[in-house]
């Protein structure tokens, strides 16, 4: 009996150590994903955290300081509306980084509504995200809604 | 020839379901005649299935584009080689290739002999025909490697060229046989609970199964990461990204099941817990093909490209309720021969070893579904990054090396602590020395004390575990030195050629610590004659340059490299730009020597002042952990040698056991 306890006591404290770490890791690592439409939505809930949001790339506003490397544009919602993030990127500017492109953001938001940053992902055009959800193959010229940008140069996430 | 194709994956479709009924009933009626014809009907599965692969790559050599599938990944202007590797560059074709070499498998498994083959093989064939089923129905009803181009195009797209690298073109390939490789493990388990024998036969006959697929799992997961390395460009070797932690869960599983597999072949112990991990493993698998092949984690719109993911839950769903099921009826069946001594033996390692590497498992898994979890349980989306997956595992890995260094060196049943002490004494003094030594040469970064000192503690007992055996060697026989140490992998391949995998297990440890806590990372914009200083390294920017070839324009910087105030030599990192529109490729330069890898990537450039900017990282050590990776492949294959003179001295201990076994059951 007495080897019982002993076992159940190593076991818990085990499991305990792991289920901490665990608990304390995965509330640090958490990155809440949201669309521009739901960001605006919950806008003061989300400053400060780590956030990752999609939206439309609006051409217009792109605009890239070399010298800096430092690359800003806005992005949109789904559906049209006037609501803009703007996009802070310390980063070389990708070669897709075309109007009303899709594009993942990764990086904080800061207090004047701006989001700084850390990641930038543009995925590609919407024709063969088409393609994917009729559950086709997209030609591997675009084998990726992944074929993305990250932190600044070309990523092929696998 | 497409049409030849097409018609082998439909009568597969038929033989399977032939071979299915015909084993059940021979199983049933115990008819020799049913049995015959039920091996046949299995190499007429794989006769079919190399008769469509063979289509599809003709079709992929040749070119003929009225095929969808060799429109999408293939063109005229490619390689014979990557033509055909072409053939796993989609789905279909993936899928095709899976279905192709588990028919090999099943082949080879169903006409193979060992012992009590005859009762265990009819049951073995029926579980993999089932997977087999699985694949063909696929391949019959929603992924068609066959299917007719709806336009005319007389050019494919051609194959990515991120994916035309030989390491690439090779390295689904290795992923694949590794993991299908592990059905038959799965397969003899389940056989095993079906003819109701929980002796350790299954585990012996299929040892080197396991042992080959965990081979070729470790190769394309270290392959696949040193490719990411170089060809990527986003300068690193592993990102945590859901299809890398696929292909890490099995092996995390495997590499469990591995070990806790030698306990109940000596001891007959941890039978419900063997069963049960092999089950994991193969499931893990199929879920790792399932997460490939479906899109569900990291494509934004989940199961969107379409009913495939479906497919592959329902059957993990079916796997997974059956095995449950079967292992649950004979769970009473399943207890352990003996019973855990002592906290100090070989067997408690071995059990610590195991909860490790399932544990650091599950919080993988959880890490990885983490984002679909969150959507279901609370609505938003949450995911974990790699700081998630670092922080939780890396204090996981270094117990796991701990226990590496001391499970070898404990005694079974029961070791006694003088015996510790004075196998271990000298190594742990040394160690804490290192550890202290690192401290003061300002190391601060506690994980990479630890992780360093605890590699160099286990090899320590590597190498005094090889010098005592050695020594008595050469002392009982009077061999020479080098002798004495060869003869060790011919008297006992398995520990020695065990030891041997341990021992790259720390090289790849050092140099995963090495680059990932003390890399430096700089990104840096610099105009033609500026220089810039990295750790030792001097950059000196020379210009940009053009080359254009009929399929490419290479855009490269140039930078003459200094180090310590010596030319090295010009690098020129570069971007590859495709003149059939598909993205363009970034291609890194590596100076690697045994010390630090310098890593340069050409990020971009300013057209008008041919300005360039450049990431320049320097990854210490990394290139011990590919070295260890080729030990890894040499530790494993001297354990997986046959043993050709000691089959003849085990036939009378195998039937000794197998009628202890006999009585007992």
């Amino acid at each position: 009996m007495k080897r019982r306890w002993k076992l159940i006591l190593v076991a818990s404290l085990f499991f305990g150590v792991i289920g901490m770490l665990i608990y304390t890791s995965i509330g640090n690592a958490a990155t809440f994903y949201m669309t521009v439409d739901e960001l605006k939505a919950k806008q003061e809930q989300a400053i400060g955290k780590p956030i990752k949001v999609s939206g439309k790339i609006v051409g217009e506003s792109v605009q890239f300081d070399a010298d800096k490397i430092l690359l800003t544009f806005e992005l949109r919602g789904e559906n049209g509306g006037t609501y803009r993030v703007p996009i802070k990127y310390e980063g070389v500017k990708p070669d897709t980084l075309n109007d009303g492109w899709e594009a993942i953001v990764e990086g904080e938001l800061t207090e004047d509504g701006t989001l700084v940053a850390s990641e930038l992902l543009v995925k590609c055009p919407s024709k063969y995200e088409a393609m994917e959800k009729e559950g086709q193959e997209p030609p591997p010229s675009h084998p990726e809604s992944e074929k993305t940008q990250k932190g600044g140069y070309e990523e092929w996430e696998k | 020839m497409g049409e030849i194709g097409r018609w082998a994956l439909i009568f597969a479709l038929i033989i399977v379901s032939y071979g299915l009924i015909s084993h059940l009933i021979a199983i049933r009626t115990g008819s020799g005649k049913w049995l015959r014809s039920a091996k046949n009907s299995v190499l007429i599965l794989a006769g079919l299935t190399t008769l469509a692969s063979g289509s599809l790559i003709y079709l992929l050599i040749i070119g003929n584009f009225d095929y969808e599938y060799v429109a999408h990944y293939s063109s005229t202007d490619m390689a014979l080689f990557y033509k055909i590797s072409a053939f796993w560059g989609g789905n279909a074709g993936s899928l095709l290739l899976w279905l192709w070499i588990l028919s090999i498998y099943t082949a080879l498994v169903t006409w193979s002999k060992h012992r009590e083959s005859d009762q265990y093989l009819p049951w073995v064939s029926t579980f993999l025909l089932v997977i087999n089923l699985f694949f063909v129905l696929i391949l019959n009803t929603i992924e068609f490697p066959f299917a007719l181009n709806p336009e005319e195009v007389n050019e494919g797209n051609g194959l990515n060229p991120l994916l035309q690298n030989p390491g690439m073109a090779v390295h689904p390939v290795t992923l694949y046989l590794g993991y299908i490789g592990f059905a038959i493990p799965f397969a003899y388990g389940m056989a095993a609970l079906m003819l109701k024998k929980v002796d350790a036969t299954w585990l012996k006959v299929t040892r080197r199964w396991t042992l080959v697929s965990w081979l070729f799992l470790s190769i394309g997961i270290i392959y696949g990461s040193q490719w990411a390395y170089v060809e990527l460009g986003w300068g690193g070797f592993w990102a945590w990204d859901p299809v890398e932690n696929a292909s890490l869960l099995p092996w995390l599983t495997g590499t469990a099941f591995l070990h806790s597999a030698m306990i109940q072949e000596r001891k007959g112990m941890m039978k419900r817990w063997n069963i049960s991990l092999v089950t994991t493993t193969f499931l893990l698998t199929i879920f790792g093909t399932f997460l490939t092949r479906s899109g569900l984690l990291w494509s934004i719109h989940a199961f969107a490209n379409g009913p495939i993911g479906a497919y592959f839950l329902g059957f993990i769903g079916l796997l997974l309720v059956g095995s449950l099921a079967l292992i649950s009826s004979r769970w009473s069946l399943l207890k352990g021969d003996g019973q855990f001594e002592s906290p100090v033996s070989r067997e408690s390692g071995f059990l610590l070893n195991n909860l490790l590497l399932v544990v650091s498992a599950f919080t993988v898994f959880l890490g990885t579904v983490y984002p679909v979890l969150s959507e279901v349980v609370t609505g938003s989306k949450v995911m974990v990054g790699a700081p998630y997956f670092n922080r939780v595992n890396v204090p996981i890995f270094i117990a796991l090396i701990l226990a590496m260094g001391i499970g070898p060196v404990l005694a079974w049943k029961r070791s006694s602590l003088k015996a510790l002490k004075y196998n271990l004494g000298v190594p742990l003094v040394i160690t804490f020395i290192i550890a202290v030594a690192l401290i003061a040469i300002g190391i601060n970064n506690w994980m990479a004390v630890l992780s360093i000192s605890s590699a160099l503690f286990v090899m320590m007992t590597i190498i005094l575990e090889f010098s005592n055996a050695v020594q008595a060697r050469m002392k009982a026989t009077g061999e020479g030195l080098i002798r004495s140490f060869l003869m060790l992998f011919v008297k006992n391949r398995r520990r020695y050629g065990g030891y041997i995998a341990h021992l790259s297990i720390v090289f790849i440890v050092i140099g995963l610590t090495g680059a990932s806590a003390f890399s430096v990372d700089l990104q840096r914009g610099l105009n033609t004659g500026e220089k810039m200083d990295v750790g030792k390294y001097t950059l000196e920017y020379r210009g940009l340059g053009e080359t254009t070839t009929d399929l490419k324009r290479i855009v490269y910087a140039e930078f003459l490299v200094e180090k310590d105030g010596k030319e090295m030599g010009v690098i020129r990192p570069s971007k590859e730009y495709y003149t059939n529109g598909n993205q363009p490729a970034t291609e890194v330069s590596v100076v690697s020597t045994l010390k630090e890898d310098l890593y340069v990537v050409l990020n971009g450039w300013v057209e008008e002042s041919g300005k360039a900017i450049i990431q320049v990282k320097i990854f210490p050590l990394i290139s011990w952990t590919w070295f260890g990776g080729y030990l890894l492949i040499l530790g494993s294959l001297i354990a997986l040698w046959p043993e050709r003179s000691r089959r003849v001295r085990d036939i009378p201990r195998l039937k000794m056991e197998s009628i202890q076994n006999g009585s007992k059951t």
